[in-house]
């Protein structure tokens, strides 16, 4: 294996680009970051890092917009992504110049998958070690959520996850998820921070949730907010708990 | 000499006397009791699960420490001294409970001399029961069918030990184990000393909480006595993560 997976552009015999698989095992050293599309919303959720006594809390972010109406979440290399989220925006501002019109989100999320797939086949290059999740509304008002890899493939989600624990995440939202929870805004941010609370460790202190309603801009929600919605939550739980065991005394 | 290339390559000539070399202080591995020495150790799952389940319930207490004395000029005595494993001993029911903490990593060549040391210190034999903790990336795990998620514990153990005791499935071939646990369990097999090795393979590269308590089904005790303890070392646990976790990471 060590012969073919030092070099970007060398295959190995049974198909590989070793370079690439490793740059996805570095998105899963990142923490988690989970998006949801809605009918009228969209939401991004991230697992916040502790950050050092010395050090400003919002330089720190793992949530970034492209424009008024799109917006991106990322889990893998801090620099990495800065480097890309400067391309996009770069890339956001010239089309509005050039075409008078907003990129819509599978635009400007194939750009950044052209980006990092220039990366794995460039010799002296490595491939950028993040996932990211775009989300926006296009100017006809769809709502999108798009994910991205390091081997600049994009794929169009209801529900998704990247980053450590990526797939307990996501294996929640395929059970959470319908047509229902989507239909409603309420619903939808509360899935996205239920899909978080099966990961995060210390509760709602440790995570950010942006939401973004059409012709709206991004709204990063406040920690009370947070707060409400995971004490609603564990009530929820609890009521369904108890309701489980009435079920099972009835039937003993 | 040079080469073709314009390669300088040192030749040595058997024509000549040897001069004496300089004589440099070679790096003595010794025991030292009741010592207590600045514990600078990165926190490995390892030490983070005896920290929180074992080392914190106020009757295990420190009394000695394997160093290191290596040659330092910069030093007012020209050595420095490296902490390589510190001994916590836990006296209860009769029975002796010794716990040894190793650094994660020591060059090969002083493995054996650091073996000949731990084993006369705490004098290992027929009758002892050895447990080896250790962990491992999932990177490097060799496996032909989908393995359960990540983290997982696969053990190890010597023809004294009794296999129905294992609490954890068989590490299979051609899975390895390096360095000292390797080290450790091979003098217990030459001993005839009963010993395992509980090995957790996790995709984490800093401590975190899924790995250190892939560790727990190893311990024994009632499930009540576990519910405390699981709060008290959990809390424990996250406190060392918080604190760790402020370091500086390229990953977001």
């Amino acid at each position: 294996m060590s012969r073919y997976d030092r070099a970007i552009t060398v295959f190995s015999p049974d198909g590989h680009l070793f370079q690439v698989e490793y740059a996805q095992e570095a998105v899963k050293k990142g923490s988690t970051a989970v998006g949801v599309r809605g009918k009228d919303i969209v939401v991004l959720g991230v697992e916040k890092k502790s950050v050092a006594k010395l050090q400003e809390e919002r330089t720190v972010r793992k949530i970034c917009s492209f424009d008024d109406h799109v917006c991106m979440a990322f889990a893998g290399l801090t620099a990495d992504a800065r480097v890309l989220i400067n391309r996009a925006r770069m890339e956001c501002q010239s089309h509005r110049l050039t075409v008078e019109d907003p990129v819509t989100v599978e635009y400007i999320t194939r750009y950044i998958a052209t980006v990092k797939q220039r990366y794995t086949q460039s010799n002296g290059k490595r491939p950028f070690g993040l996932s990211a999740l775009i989300v926006g509304f296009d100017y006809d008002g769809t709502p999108h959520l798009y994910q991205t890899d390091p081997s600049g493939t994009y794929h169009a989600w209801k529900a998704n996850a990247i980053g450590r624990s990526a797939k307990t995440v996501r294996e929640f939202l395929e059970e959470k998820y319908n047509s229902e929870v989507a239909g409603s805004d309420e619903e939808t941010i509360k899935l996205t921070i239920k899909a978080l609370l099966e990961v995060v460790q210390s509760g709602s202190k440790s995570m950010e949730i942006a939401v973004m309603r059409r012709n709206q801009p991004l709204e990063m929600l406040d920690s009370d907010k947070i707060d409400a919605y995971v004490t609603e939550i564990e009530k929820q739980k609890a009521a369904e708990a108890e309701k489980k065991q009435q079920k099972k005394g009835k039937s003993t | 000499m040079a080469t073709f290339f314009g390669e300088i390559l040192p030749v040595i000539s058997r024509a000549v006397e040897d001069e004496e070399e300089d004589e440099f202080l070679e790096a003595e591995i010794m025991w030292e009791s009741h010592a207590d020495p600045e514990n600078s150790q990165k926190i490995s799952k390892v030490k983070g699960f005896l920290d929180a389940y074992c080392l914190q319930n106020g009757e295990t207490v420190k009394y000695g420490t394997i160093h290191e004395t290596l040659p330092d000029e910069n030093s007012t005595l020209g050595t420095k001294v490296s902490v390589l494993a510190t001994f916590h001993a836990n006296i209860a029911h009769g029975c002796c409970t010794v716990y040894c903490l190793c650094k994660s990593y020591l060059v090969p060549d002083k493995i054996w001399e650091f073996i000949n040391v731990l084993t006369s210190a705490i004098q290992l034999d027929e009758t002892s029961d050895v447990t080896v903790l250790d962990s491992a990336s999932y990177a490097s795990y060799l496996q032909c069918s989908a393995e359960a998620e990540v983290p997982f514990v696969k053990s190890l153990y010597t023809t004294a030990f009794d296999k129905k005791n294992s609490k954890s499935p068989a590490l299979a071939h051609p899975n390895l184990v390096k360095g000292l646990a390797a080290a450790v369990m091979t003098h217990c097999e030459l001993k005839h000393i009963p010993a395992i090795l509980y090995v957790c393979y996790t995709d984490s590269i800093s401590l975190d909480l899924a790995s250190v308590n892939a560790f727990r089904p190893i311990l024994d005790g009632n499930n009540q006595k576990n519910d405390e303890q699981t709060d008290k070392a959990t809390n424990h646990v996250k406190s060392l993560i918080a604190s760790s976790g402020c370091k500086h990471s390229i990953y977001t």
